[in-house]
């Protein structure tokens, strides 16, 4: 099966109904198996106050999680199955989403941890926000007019941000360059 | 009545009434542009709130809360489509009577309505939610253990369209709730080594994190193109007295819908609106002419809508159980200030309880005057484009979640949590169960270890105790009802394919 092929599947309600069931599954499961490690901090290599503890509720409701993905993946398998044994597959018109864009931005918020945390909350923000907003304007409005806007923008609202929070709020902000 | 008065004196002052303006105006953006929500709102300002003076903090918060809860009508009227699952049915006749040439008329209206529901609601959480604060007071962890834990079971339950999903978005929820020490006991579970994650992780960037970051992914995902909003004139009230008179009927009968559906946890303004706006059609004289653009199907939904933030509200303050997303978040702004909520809290902070019913009615007039005088404003800010908005606010929200902790591990769980969010909505899995499941997983919790060393570790007094026991028996009932819907549903849609 190709990584085309894959994503159209997961176009459709069951095949995305099936992975998100196998995920559930396997993550609650593992959470499960960790709660039989919890340690009791207040009575360091003892077991937790009476017979239930802090490993209960983990237990129960990670379980409930784990099972409760199992019932989607037999329920969703048997589904596809029923689906390719009933009428031809319906080939839906894919909508258009521009993923490249999302994960664009998803490294660019990353990013701004790293900015902030270097060059400080004024200077950090104001490059993401530039680059941010640059990325998602469609390109035939990339202008010159439309960049100043931009860089004005960029530049005034984390100083807005700063000045309320540093001198109202009494928040310190980090520095970074202006230490 | 003199501790609200002196309540009343103690906001009357330059600083907390300019907060409130500016709290009032922010939320009417935040509910009226499409892509931005009023959980959103309360959660942008967590981080203010936290660090504010209690009285203008809280001041600010309900300023917020109510704007951002009435802000969706502009949207909904204005260019036909929603924006938030509370001003759907709005959009039904709100749409077609500004396209029609009497847009005035259906912003004037909706803003009346929506001013006297929020009011009437309010007054009624006066008084009814000290009288549930009283009732309540007799509740032991065996009750509050089947409150919290059967809200979180009817959240998961009715919100969004799988049961199971809804259950694991919960269980999603209770989990990071559980990161850190346990109650009773402090033992550290799913901290994997890691030194910042033992005390928990906290509500600020978590909050944010689950509603901010999406909506920028969202809208990166798929552009949403507006229209560019015009403000009509509005002429006096834009309707006349005996149109309003024409009305009334419709409004008692939508307001008690919403009050009624507010007071019930899950049910929120999201199905407030749409059942009220059923039941006008059902009960006119012309149920033909709704769709066309008719004022009773303005008036319906708009009063349910806003008639349920007192419901909520009771829930909220007198038994510490957030009715939808919205309450869900404000519940932080109180755990972030050390107040808990519940039976006590009407006794405990007397002036904080005060403070709230003031700032509420206050902000309901500051509601009323900005979105009859400010409309041009309103839309001016309305039309600036969302890839310049969303990208302000996830830095608003990057630097709010630095300020919860001081460091920069915040942000990370920021990210952290908004990923995990984009990623489950991708799957049709709703966030409400998982906030609810964050703020009650702990809490509920709590009770149950409470409740265990009081019953020597036997779970029988949890369904022997009457109130209890009613609580989980009506919470079953209710589930064993959705999961037979869904089958016949289901059946129904296999013998119609096989026809």
């Amino acid at each position: 099966m190709n990584f085309n092929r894959m994503c159209k599947l997961l176009r459709e309600k069951e095949y995305k109904d099936l992975l998100f069931g196998i995920i559930a599954f396997i993550f609650f499961g593992i959470a499960v198996i960790q709660s039989f490690y919890f340690k009791n901090a207040i009575v360091p290599g003892g077991s937790t106050s009476g017979s239930i503890g802090a490993e209960f509720y983990p237990q129960v409701f990670c379980s409930l999680g784990s099972a409760l993905g199992l019932w989607l993946i037999v329920t969703n398998v048997i589904k596809i199955r029923q689906k390719k044994a009933g009428k031809a597959e319906v080939t839906e018109e894919p909508e258009k989403s521009r993923w490249g864009m999302v994960a664009v931005s998803i490294a660019l918020i990353i990013i701004l941890v790293f900015l902030i945390s270097t060059l400080g909350s004024i200077v950090g923000s104001a490059l993401y926000l530039f680059i941010q907003i640059m990325v998602l304007t469609k390109r035939e409005k990339r202008t010159i007019k439309s960049t100043v806007m931009t860089m004005l923008i960029s530049i005034g609202i984390p100083v807005l941000i700063y000045f309320p929070f540093r001198y109202i709020f009494d928040i310190m902000l980090p520095l970074g360059i202006f230490k | 009545m003199q501790e609200f008065f002196s309540a009343f004196q103690s906001m009357l002052n330059p600083v907390t009434i300019g907060f409130m303006i500016l709290g009032t105006g922010v939320g009417i953006v935040f509910g009226a542009v499409p892509g931005l929500t009023a959980t959103l709102a309360i959660a942008v300002f967590l981080p203010i709130v936290y660090k504010m003076e209690t009285v203008v903090g809280f001041s600010l918060l309900m300023a917020v809360y109510i704007g951002s809860m009435s802000g969706n009508l502009i949207t909904s009227i204005l260019l036909g489509i929603p924006g938030k699952p509370s001003s759907v049915a709005t959009t039904f006749d709100g749409g077609p009577m500004a396209q029609k040439g009497e847009g005035a008329k259906a912003l004037g209206m909706a803003i009346v309505v929506s001013f006297l529901a929020t009011v009437l609601s309010i007054f009624c959480l006066m008084f009814i939610g000290p009288w549930l604060a009283n009732l309540a007071i007799n509740f032991g962890p065996y009750e509050y253990f089947a409150i919290t834990s059967c809200s979180l079971l009817l959240v998961s339950g009715l919100l969004g369209d799988s049961l199971p999903k809804g259950i694991i978005s919960a269980i999603v929820g209770i989990y990071i709730g559980m990161v850190g020490m346990a109650p009773v006991d402090g033992a550290l579970r799913y901290t994997f080594g890691i030194d910042d994650l033992m005390a928990g992780l906290n509500i600020l960037p978590v909050i944010m994190g689950m509603f901010a970051l999406p909506q920028l992914l969202n809208y990166a995902r798929k552009e949403l193109v507006l229209e560019r909003l015009k403000a009509p004139k509005i002429k006096g009230f834009g309707f006349t007295f005996a149109e309003f008179r024409g009305q009334i009927g419709n409004f008692c009968r939508s307001w008690l819908i919403g009050f009624g559906i507010g007071i019930l946890p899950t049910l929120g303004a999201a199905a407030s609106n749409i059942l009220a706006y059923a039941a006008a059609k059902k009960a006119s004289k012309y149920p033909e002419k709704f769709g066309t653009g008719i004022i009773d199907g303005v008036v319906a939904p708009e009063t349910a809508n806003n008639a349920t933030i007192g419901g909520d509200m009771i829930t909220l303050l007198a038994l510490g159980i957030p009715g939808d997303g919205v309450t869900a978040v404000m519940m932080g702004a109180f755990i972030l200030k050390g107040l808990t909520l519940g039976p006590m809290f009407f006794t405990k902070y007397p002036d904080v309880v005060n403070v709230i019913f003031v700032a509420l009615l206050v902000a309901c007039f500051l509601m009323l005057v900005m979105e009859f005088y400010g409309l041009r404003i309103f839309v001016k800010i309305m039309n600036v484009p969302l890839h310049i908005l969303l990208p302000i606010v996830m830095v608003f929200c990057a630097i709010g979640s630095f300020t919860s902790t001081n460091t920069i591990f915040s942000i990370g769980v920021f990210i952290v949590l908004g990923l995990v969010s984009f990623i489950l909505e991708r799957f049709d899995v709703p966030l409400t169960p998982m906030i609810i499941g964050y703020v009650l997983g702990p809490i509920s919790e709590t009770y149950l270890r409470r409740g265990l060393q009081m019953s020597h570790e036997s779970f029988l007094p949890f369904i022997q105790s009457p109130i209890a026991g009613t609580i989980w028996a009506i919470s079953i009932l209710f589930i064993v009802w959705q999961i037979v819907r869904g089958i016949r549903t289901h059946m129904l849609k296999n013998n119609t394919n096989q026809a």
